[in-house]
């Protein structure tokens, strides 16, 4: 036990609030889909665990002792923290309510996730990658990506750091199956990005590497409790620009 | 792993055991007492802060056969950090403090430093205990009753 | 069908102002506190915290309080708050051994070890009302000296006499028995301290009363899922735990008077305090939270024999929170009458898994018996208007006279006014709120 012990670090600071920041941002995220998502995620943990922040509190925020959770190999050493916190159970992809994958080629097939079943589609997996510019890994360039569907008034130019063709297309089958499906995030450092199951991803018809635009900033970012996370939403239709 | 590694490992296990026993049995008045006596000691680091949730509570069928849940009890949780030593409060009752001060307490009895003092607070704690079962034992067999059966008289 | 209804939201905020108003009372009257209720009330919030399955004493005083005495409804609030905390796991069972016991008797046995230890009990007072009670609001009460056994007399209010050696006065009789029955051997002077073994221990070492198997299987929890029949002893037990007390009762009641065959003795049944153990995920080993008061009743019951085992008897098994021991006799003569596996002849309904287990649960009954108070309004309208339908069918029917109405209700309709002259009405929707 002093193994297990001795990987014991604190988590947020202030977790009802914290938590419900997190949240906040990752409905958003959730409801504007493709779109990224700033906020400083760094700041709401006294000491930066080992893996990606931004992925960090979304499994400090969402999982609890009914959640199973897998992580990847380079990420399996965090597990005892997330059990310490959350109480969520290791387990295999399969049994796993979220899984977090250290980048894309760690992530497990999305059919080898659970897509919840026609009574209840939305008991399908959450996957959590980490591959964003700022998650600490190479990153490559952006695949230039067309999204649309529900949450997108419009089909967006979405620049699919991390991504791959493999994984677009995968998600194009799993889409065939809707309701049921995984829901994805795209997590690095302070950014996260949903891709729900609804949203489509195809080749984008212009040239050229995708720009990552940034939807929304969270306010503040200087540390504090009241400061991070803080989010506020842009105009409807504005959009920040980051490249 | 070495016999004395094992040894001193379910040791030091044993004696955080009973420390939180003590603890988590005894009022919160008394945490407090205890915890302002140690008020100079380093500034304890909050691990995991103090929550309250549910315990289900598991029975045996007639004591001694098959577990059954019986129902949930509030509990009150946290972890704290004295220079590096961790403390695990676990009490009853949704009493947050009653829980912080038991694992500020359980990390200063771990701690070679305070280790002693809190020991000697620690018995003084047991003795207490051992009084109220004591009292507790004396009122319940004062009503200790031994019947008599009346034998019916065959004349 | 279930339609949605507007509208009433100043008339339900001044209900609420108006419950908290007369629940509170004439300003003159002292406030009731929680310390009081949860210690001068105690069996009430023994039996919320039983029922709504939630040992937490301050919420349950605060719920009696809240509820302005009705139990159901604490039961309910107490429910409802379970539902905002997270779950920490499963605690390690219990050892009722282990007890230390306020109140310990038996049925079955006049001397056993540990004794019979009668506690605060009402068993022996003379249910005659207590004027002295009636004062209140300050400390103590002077005590008015009453005649042993009289009313008021229940252990709690006197001075508790220093123990003498084992013995409670009147002659050291040897008229008494003092032998276990049958066994020739006589009882220990005094038991060790704190330990009071259970008394079925006796007939399980004889090998006439069934053992209980540990099969180590992880037990079923309601909780986390809707029961399925047939349930396993675990789940029944777990569902009488949360039982309504009445409710068991009447059913135990039942069972004694012919709607089930068994004849129960009460082998042990004790009141008092038990240390729950816990084993944090992180340490892995088992943790003291703490002591809650519990009481326990393993009942004797004779098998009827027959599928080539010899015959022996069988036992029944109540556990509650608190201090509830009609709760935990009631469950140990159920659990008894449910134990289908024994192949007896069902006689009542105390002995149907799905009757008793299905509507046992208070807040869920009264629920679905409460909720026929709220507007029915829109369903009401139709059945009226199916009603009067039929009735106009029936009158254009038949030979046009009034007697032919009678025939869409079965004939025993009263003649009522001709066809023509009744309404089909009460069809435009009603105007709510």
């Amino acid at each position: 036990m002093e193994a297990v012990l001795a990987g014991i670090a604190p988590a947020f600071r202030d977790h009802p609030h914290d938590s419900q920041k997190v949240f906040r941002l990752a409905l958003e995220a959730m409801a504007r889909p493709a779109r990224f998502l700033e906020a400083d995620f760094a700041g709401l943990f006294p000491a930066p665990p080992p893996l990606d922040p931004a992925a960090a509190a979304l499994i400090l925020t969402l999982c609890d002792h009914d959640t199973g959770l897998y992580l990847s190999p380079s990420l399996a050493g965090a597990a005892g923290y997330f059990s310490f916190h959350t109480g969520a159970r290791p387990c295999h992809p399969s049994e796993a309510a979220f899984a977090v994958a250290g980048d894309l080629s760690e992530a497990p097939p999305l059919d080898a996730l659970g897509w919840g079943d026609e009574a209840c589609p939305d008991l399908g997996a959450t996957l959590v990658i980490c591959c964003l510019p700022g998650g600490g890994g190479a990153v490559p360039p952006g695949m230039a990506l067309r999204a649309s569907g529900p949450g997108l008034g419009t089909p967006l130019e979405f620049a699919g750091h991390g991504l791959t063709e493999a994984f677009v297309g995968e998600r194009e089958l799993m889409r065939a199956c809707y309701p049921q499906g995984v829901d994805v995030f795209l997590t690095g450092g302070s950014l996260i990005c949903a891709l729900p199951r609804t949203t489509a991803l195809e080749r984008s018809r212009q040239g050229g590497r995708g720009r990552m635009r940034v939807a929304a900033k969270a306010g503040g970012g200087q540390g504090g409790r009241g400061s991070a996370g803080e989010h506020r939403r842009s105009g409807q239709g504005g959009e920040g620009e980051c490249t | 792993m070495e016999p004395d590694g094992a040894t001193g490992l379910a040791a030091a296990q044993e004696r955080r055991r009973e420390r939180m026993e003590t603890l988590s049995l005894s009022p919160p008045e008394e945490l407090e007492r205890i915890a302002s006596l140690f008020a100079g000691c380093p500034e304890p680091v909050t691990v995991r802060a103090a929550e309250t949730g549910l315990v289900m509570v598991r029975g045996r069928i007639a004591g001694h056969g098959a577990a059954f849940n019986l129902g949930e009890v509030l509990a009150s949780r946290c972890v704290v950090s004295v220079e590096g030593v961790l403390g695990f409060g676990y009490t009853l009752f949704p009493d947050e403090r009653h829980a912080y001060l038991a694992a500020l307490c359980d990390a200063l009895g771990g701690h070679r430093d305070y280790a002693g003092p809190v020991e000697r607070e620690l018995a003084a704690l047991r003795r207490r205990r051992a009084e109220t079962v004591s009292r507790d034992e004396a009122e319940a067999v004062g009503t200790r009753v031994e019947f008599f059966t009346m034998v019916r008289g065959d004349d | 069908m279930y339609v949605a209804v507007k509208g009433g939201a100043r008339a339900i905020e001044r209900a609420h102002g108006l419950l908290a108003l007369k629940r509170r009372g004439p300003e003159e009257v002292p406030e009731l506190g929680l310390a009081q209720i949860r210690s001068q009330l105690r069996l009430a919030v023994s039996r919320v915290m039983a029922e709504g399955s939630l040992y937490a004493p301050d919420l349950a005083a605060l719920a009696v309080k809240q509820a302005w005495g009705d139990l159901v409804e604490a039961v309910f609030l107490l429910r409802a708050a379970r539902t905002s905390f997270p779950s920490f796991g499963y605690s390690e069972p219990l050892d009722t051994a282990a007890m230390r016991v306020a109140r310990r008797i038996s049925g079955t046995w006049k001397d056993l070890p540990g004794g019979q230890i009668l506690g605060p009990t009402f068993d022996y007072t003379h249910r005659l009302l207590d004027p002295a009670l009636a004062g209140g609001g300050g400390g103590r009460a002077a005590d008015r000296g009453h005649p042993e056994g009289g009313p008021g007399a229940a252990a709690g209010r006197h001075a508790v006499p220093a123990p003498s050696a084992g013995r409670e006065g009147g002659a050291a009789g040897s008229a008494g028995i003092r032998a276990y029955p049958g066994s020739g051997r006589a009882e220990p002077e005094a038991p060790p301290p704190g330990a009071v073994p259970r008394a079925a221990l006796i007939l399980e070492r004889e090998g006439i009363l069934e053992t209980e198997e540990d099969t180590g299987r992880e037990p079923a929890d309601l909780t986390q899922g809707a029961p399925s029949f047939p349930a396993g002893r675990d789940l029944r037990l777990q569902g009488l735990a949360r039982a309504d007390e009445g409710f068991l009762l009447s059913l135990a009641y039942s069972t004694q008077r012919g709607f089930g065959s068994s004849h129960p003795f009460v082998a042990d049944l004790r009141v008092g305090l038990v240390k729950v153990e816990f084993t944090p995920p992180e340490l892995g080993f088992p943790v003291t939270l703490g002591e809650i008061e519990l009481t326990e009743c393993e009942t004797v019951n004779q098998f009827g024999g027959g599928s080539g085992a010899p015959a022996r008897f069988t036992r029944g098994y109540g556990l509650a929170f608190g201090n509830n021991e009609r709760k935990a006799l009631s469950m140990a003569m159920v659990e008894r009458a449910l134990r289908s596996e024994l192949g007896e002849l069902r006689k009542g309904p105390a002995q149907d898994e799905e009757f008793v287990l299905g509507h046992c649960d208070n807040v869920e009954a009264s629920g679905f018996v409460s909720h026929v108070k709220l507007p029915h309004y829109v369903d009401f309208q139709a059945e009226l208007g199916l009603l009067r339908d039929i009735r106009a069918a029936a009158s254009r029917g038949g030979a046009g006279g009034s007697r032919a109405r009678g025939d869409a209700s079965g004939g025993s309709a009263p003649p009522g006014p001709p066809a023509g002259g009744s309404h089909p009405g009460g069809h435009s929707p009603a105007k709510e709120g």
